[in-house]
């Protein structure tokens, strides 16, 4: 009697052979793989438990920065001068030449980037205090260019928030797991190089945030210094030209004021000194004479300080000091420090008793 | 797509899948490794997979035509022929440009302008592979080691193979052919090691390859930061780089391969062990030194034409071989340092063959070579090279260079000990025999490793552009 095979049995037979092939697949692979699974579940749910999958700081020289002054601003021990403000004062000023200077002071550095704002580094000043620590004075050093142009939010704006947030923007939970494996788990080995020459020479975020340490909170420039000035390198800013035109922008301004809300508290406590970085000498030219004066004092006069903490610091160095507009280089932090030293002595007095 | 992009990881799933619901016909299986291969191939640039077809049907025709030809002669002319065709396409897509930078170069030393007017000519993704492996089929046609496939849909599907298409190993029809033509048996044993290939590959690009290329590449950008520490690292980073990553990619292309029931050849086996020079090109990118001695080596006159003509063969194709990397100087002077090696190594063995130096000794000299090849291999021009061999004179500690040993050796012990372990064991898959939980707890840090550098900085497999 002839079989009858229909359609369906045609396909069937196939796709039965088929799909038993692919449950053995699946069957071998799970067999193998699932105490692995469970296992990375179970380190994964440890960190969570630990709180160690919070959002971290990013990768990055900048956020390393960042991260690093903020845990500082939470852990430094009592200090007699606070250097605070942006990357202009963070490679200008060399602590360990002003301690020195001051007396035998002691000078720490909590400055940052442009990008984490005035209302920022004043958060890194409360957050000294407001663990009754003391503090002879507190000086921020200021690039006058990120006061005269305004912010571009889309550039980095979670610095900022990280500081006065005290809390890093989530990356997902995704984002924030492969942080914590990073910097919890296997400890920051993996990290890759930090960009350009911060790369070459601090290698990645890590040794960074040690050299950051180990230098009291000022770093090293590794850029090249300038054979000429190279204006509107400075993010943020246009070209300049040859002689600045040194107005407070209305973001700059607006940003002062929230400044000046978050040191109120503080303002009567200690004293608060404010002061521009300089800029390369071949830029220095100011469009009206005593105009970058006139701005340092309306910067202090919108922080409420008194007009006397207004530090007239040398407006500019030498090209080949200087590796941007904004930047000091290695050579010109020494140079800086040891000419700001005196300015200092004179305003600060002679060091406490003791010293 | 790369194997380590998220495309991939969803392709492949895709592709395993339809694969198995193909089980009961090993037509339609290769159909689909056929097509799935030149989408994969398709997915880097479109256009590429038209060069891809004609390699294909070139191939396929030729071996047919070839076989089917009585006269000896013009079997060899055939040969000749479809081998020249094969080299031109390579040729043409490889070295054109680098023929016509040096012709105008020599032209203007002799004060005579030469002018281009097109542009650059794009290099296709992989060609140096699947033109060696199209080249050896017929080959192996040709002498009679293999029979030309008749089925146009196996031949594809060998041909266009994505497992190992773009970066290797490359393939003997007399190995391969064979597993499109029978049906292919699915072990638990294949599917337990194709598993642990895909992830140790995996671990070796993601991780361990991606976190030392970032140093090599910081140290090998000029800087005045350089110094001499910063050329020693960057050299041995990279030493490590192109190991980790073309490892990598020979893993996983042969897990992948293992889990759809084919197996591919090793193509390494622990290279940085050896303790000769001889030893390393048995133990590195092993398809490709077959491939030079089969196809080139030993049709010059291999060691048979005395000694003055073994050496030269030793030294044309390393220096070939070298250029096959690319096409560069520096490339060429790579192949060249390892032919001399081979060359003094020979010559030693042979004037002092009582001699036998320590295992230390020899593989300090080796890695002297291969180190020093790899630097070669990585700068990006001789004026590059001599920037950096002159700051050797000076040495300055910088946190970089503990950042960088701290990252070598981070990733570099881990691996090293697996490979100590394979060695010592004599299996290259030693771990994947390992008890479940000893096995599960790599694994696991494996895995979360991989997760944690998956997004780092993706650098693209060394082998790429080769």
């Amino acid at each position: 009697m002839p079989s009858s095979t229909s359609s369906s049995d045609v396909v069937a037979g196939p796709l039965r052979v088929g799909l038993a092939s692919l449950g053995q697949l699946l069957r071998w692979v799970c067999a193998r793989l699932w105490l692995a699974a469970a296992l990375c579940a179970l380190w994964i749910a440890a960190l969570a438990l630990l709180g160690l999958t919070r959002p971290l700081a990013p990768y990055g020289g900048d956020h390393a920065i960042v991260d690093e002054q903020i845990l500082r601003s939470r852990a430094l021990g009592a200090t007699d001068v606070l250097l605070l403000g942006d990357s202009s004062g963070l490679t200008a000023v060399d602590p360990v030449v002003l301690s020195r200077e001051l007396g035998g002071r002691s000078c720490e550095m909590l400055s940052v980037i442009g990008p984490v704002r005035p209302p920022g580094y004043a958060r890194l000043l409360r957050n000294y205090l407001d663990r009754g620590m003391p503090l002879e004075a507190a000086i921020f050093v200021l690039h006058p260019f990120a006061l005269m142009h305004a912010y571009d939010e889309s550039r980095d704006g979670s610095t900022l928030a990280a500081v006065l947030e005290d809390r890093w923007p989530s990356e997902g939970f995704a984002g924030d797991l492969r942080c914590a494996l990073n910097r919890h788990l296997f400890a920051g080995l993996l990290e890759e190089p930090l960009a350009g020459s911060f790369g070459v020479l601090y290698g990645n975020g890590r040794e960074l945030r040690r050299a950051l340490s180990e230098a009291h909170g000022s770093v090293v420039h590794p850029g090249k210094p300038l054979p000429g000035a190279a204006p509107g390198s400075e993010p943020n800013a246009a070209a300049e030209p040859a002689a600045i035109d040194y107005r407070l922008s209305d973001d700059g301004r607006r940003s002062l004021e929230h400044m000046r809300d978050i040191l109120a508290p503080v303002r009567g406590k200690v004293p608060i000194f404010v002061a521009f970085a300089p800029v390369p000498a071949s830029i220095a030219g100011e469009k009206e004479a005593g105009a970058r004066s006139r701005l340092l004092r309306e910067v202090v006069r919108i922080l409420g300080l008194p007009p006397e903490r207004a530090l007239e610091l040398p407006a500019s160095l030498p090209d080949e000091q200087m590796v941007d507009p904004t930047h000091a280089a290695a050579p010109g932090r020494a140079a800086f420090s040891a000419r700001i030293a005196p300015l200092l002595q004179r305003v600060l007095g002679p060091p406490p008793l003791g010293r | 797509m790369q194997f380590d992009s998220p495309t991939f990881l969803l392709f492949y799933p895709v592709v395993l899948v339809l694969y198995h619901l193909c089980a009961s016909s090993l037509r339609l299986q290769n159909a689909l490794i056929a097509v799935a291969s030149l989408i994969f191939y398709a997915w880097f640039d479109w256009r590429l997979s038209f060069l891809l077809l004609t390699y294909v049907l070139v191939g396929y025709g030729a071996a047919l035509w070839i076989h089917a030809e009585r006269d000896e002669r013009r079997k060899s002319r055939l040969l000749a022929l479809f081998v020249a065709l094969n080299l031109l396409g390579l040729g043409f897509f490889k070295y054109f440009d680098f023929l016509r930078e040096n012709v105008a170069a020599a032209l203007a030393l002799l004060g005579l302008e030469s002018s281009w007017p097109f542009a650059s000519i794009l290099l296709p993704i992989g060609i140096s592979f699947y033109c060696f492996q199209k080249i050896a089929y017929l080959v192996d046609v040709r002498q009679g080691k293999v029979e030309p496939e008749r089925d146009l849909i196996t031949f594809a599907a060998f041909g266009t193979f994505f497992c190992q298409l773009v970066a290797g190993p490359i393939e003997r029809a007399a190995h391969l052919m064979p597993q499109f033509q029978q049906p292919r048996r699915i072990t638990r044993a294949g599917i337990e090691a194709g598993l642990w290939l895909c992830i140790w590959g995996m671990f070796l690009k993601v991780v361990a390859a991606d976190t030392v290329a970032g140093y090599a590449n910081v140290a090998f950008q000029p800087s005045h930061h350089t110094d001499g520490w910063v050329v020693i690292e960057g050299t041995l980073a990279f030493t490590l780089q192109i190991y980790f990553d073309f490892n990598a990619y020979s893993l996983i292309a042969k897990g992948t391969a293992h889990l759809l029931g084919f197996d591919l050849v090793w193509n390494f086996d622990r290279p940085y062990f050896s303790t000769s020079a001889q030893e390393f090109w048995r133990r590195w990118h092993i398809s490709l030194s077959t491939w030079l001695r089969d196809y080139l080596y030993i049709p010059l006159g291999g060691n048979r034409r005395g000694t003055a003509r073994t050496y030269a063969n030793l030294l044309i194709t390393m220096v070939l071989g070298g250029l096959w990397h690319g096409a560069s100087w520096s490339f060429a002077l790579w192949g060249l340092l390892h032919g001399l090696a081979l060359c003094v190594e020979r010559l030693f063995r042979a004037r002092f063959p009582r001699v036998v130096l320590p295992a230390a000794v020899g593989w300090a000299l080796t890695m002297s070579v291969v180190v020093v090849g790899w630097f070669l291999f990585r700068v990006t021009s001789f004026e590059a090279a001599a920037a950096l061999l002159g700051s050797l004179d000076r040495f300055t500690w910088k946190p970089f260079d503990r950042a960088a040993w701290l990252a070598m050796l981070a990733v570099g012990v881990p691996v090293f000990l697996i490979e100590w372990w394979q060695a010592r064991a004599g299996d290259l898959l030693a771990p994947a025999r390992l008890a479940r939980v000893p096995y599960s707890i790599l694994l696991s840090v494996l895995l979360l490793a991989i997760f944690a550098r998956f997004y780092g900085s993706p650098y693209a497999f060394l082998y790429f552009q080769f």
